[in-house]
């Protein structure tokens, strides 16, 4: 089997949950196939720009959509939001990895036990609400949109947004609060 | 509980994309446990990252990346790992935020008349601090720059900067551009959490106070 043709068009919410319902209910992999198209070349420029290693990257999709796979059944199709859902599973399965090399920089035994995986998946986003914020994100012109997606993605949100924006980098703050103030402005208008 | 200094939106974003140091994203996460308002600004961004992620460009992938995570599809699921008992963690005689409640720590350590500190263990991040701070009402700190972020979370009694008041529940963000003249107001110690960045030269407020104290 292959993945589907990897230039395919953004699902929109329904769409994506009708796939992830196909493989709770009969472990579909046409369904995971085109899921994977999807999501895994996204998700590959995500770890890429927070400072994995193609290895690490390559593990932490692999990860992400085998949990997806797995935990499709508890995925509230009816109302739960894909986009988030799975880029919940893999900023946690990320957090999961930095801290194992962290222990390991540190050459130290645990000596208290964490949580190995944080909670956060089980937080409640409903497709309504992925599709409110997709229409503000839709109407934020396309410069603060970057400075934004920076804001989030990047390691080092200021550097790059400078350089993105060829700006220097002591005026890179104000920018990032226009757009976050544009942003939560568009937010509020469409709730 | 009434929070008024809140994380900023651009602190939120790196907790959510899960970029924050593990010590920095303690101290978030026990201001999210304290503050519904950023806990619901918390699963926004949630929403926000989903939504980016659909609107990355797509990288090219390892051509057997899609074969290889097909061929794991039928292995048996790891069985659960049973929880490790834990060390009961010292007793600090106050309440701790649960997310910081397990962790262990080096019980509280004198560090100048009226003012205490504990450390909290972070053995993932061993580039950040995670202290406790306990500062006696009346108490004023030095004048000082940053050159790490330093992260603050009052728990208990309030203090006051130039930006206002700063009280239970609410978190202060410190970087390199702020400097900072704290004086512990009202009655009440003042029990703050802090994520100090770097490990040579700390600069902010507390990582001055106890950096000869914990050998940074």
């Amino acid at each position: 089997m292959r993945p589907a043709d990897a230039a395919v068009q953004p699902f929109d919410g329904a769409e994506a949950a009708r796939l992830v319902a196909a493989i709770a209910r009969e472990g579909d992999r046409q369904a995971f196939a085109r899921l994977f198209a999807f999501y895994a070349p996204r998700l590959r420029t995500f770890l890429a720009r927070q400072g994995f290693g193609a290895s690490d990257c390559d593990d932490l999709i692999q990860d992400t959509m085998l949990a997806v796979w797995r935990k499709a059944e508890r995925f509230d199709a009816e109302a739960g939001a894909v986009s988030t859902w799975i880029f919940t599973i893999c900023r946690n399965l990320g957090i999961d990895r930095r801290r194992r090399l962290g222990r390991r920089l540190a050459e130290i035994e645990p000596v208290s036990d964490i949580d190995p995986s944080p909670s956060a998946e089980g937080e409640i986003i409903t497709r309504e609400e992925e599709t409110r914020v997709r229409r503000a994100l839709d109407q934020l012109p396309a410069e603060q949109a970057e400075v934004i997606t920076l804001s989030f993605f990047s390691q080092s949100p200021q550097t790059e947004i400078a350089r993105a924006l060829g700006i220097p980098l002591g005026t890179v703050k104000s920018r990032v609060r226009l757009a976050m103030n544009r942003l939560r402005h568009l937010l509020d208008e469409t709730s | 509980m009434t929070v008024s200094r809140h994380p900023s939106p651009e602190l939120l974003a790196r907790y959510a994309a899960g970029s924050l140091s593990p010590a920095a994203a303690l101290v978030v996460e026990s201001h999210l446990a304290l503050c519904n308002t950023c806990a619901a600004a918390h699963r926004e961004a949630l929403a926000l990252a989903g939504v980016l992620l659909e609107r990355q460009s797509p990288s090219e992938l390892d051509a057997s990346l899609f074969e290889r995570t097909l061929a794991r599809l039928d292995e048996k699921r790891p069985a659960p790992t049973p929880a490790q008992a834990r060390r009961p963690p010292r007793d600090l005689g106050i309440s701790l935020p649960a997310p910081i409640a397990e962790r262990a720590t080096s019980g509280w350590r004198w560090m100048g008349p009226g003012m205490a500190f504990a450390r909290l263990d972070v053995p993932e991040d061993p580039r950040t601090n995670l202290v406790l701070l306990k500062i006696g009402a009346g108490k004023r700190m030095p004048t000082h720059g940053h050159s790490g972020e330093e992260l603050t979370l009052v728990l208990q009694g309030a203090f006051e900067d130039e930006h206002g008041r700063c009280a239970a529940g609410d978190l202060a963000e410190e970087d390199d551009d702020t400097h900072h003249t704290p004086v512990v107001t009202g009655e009440e110690t003042c029990i703050c959490l802090a994520s100090i960045e770097g490990r040579l030269r700390p600069h902010g407020l507390i990582g001055r106070l106890v950096s000869p104290l914990i050998g940074l």
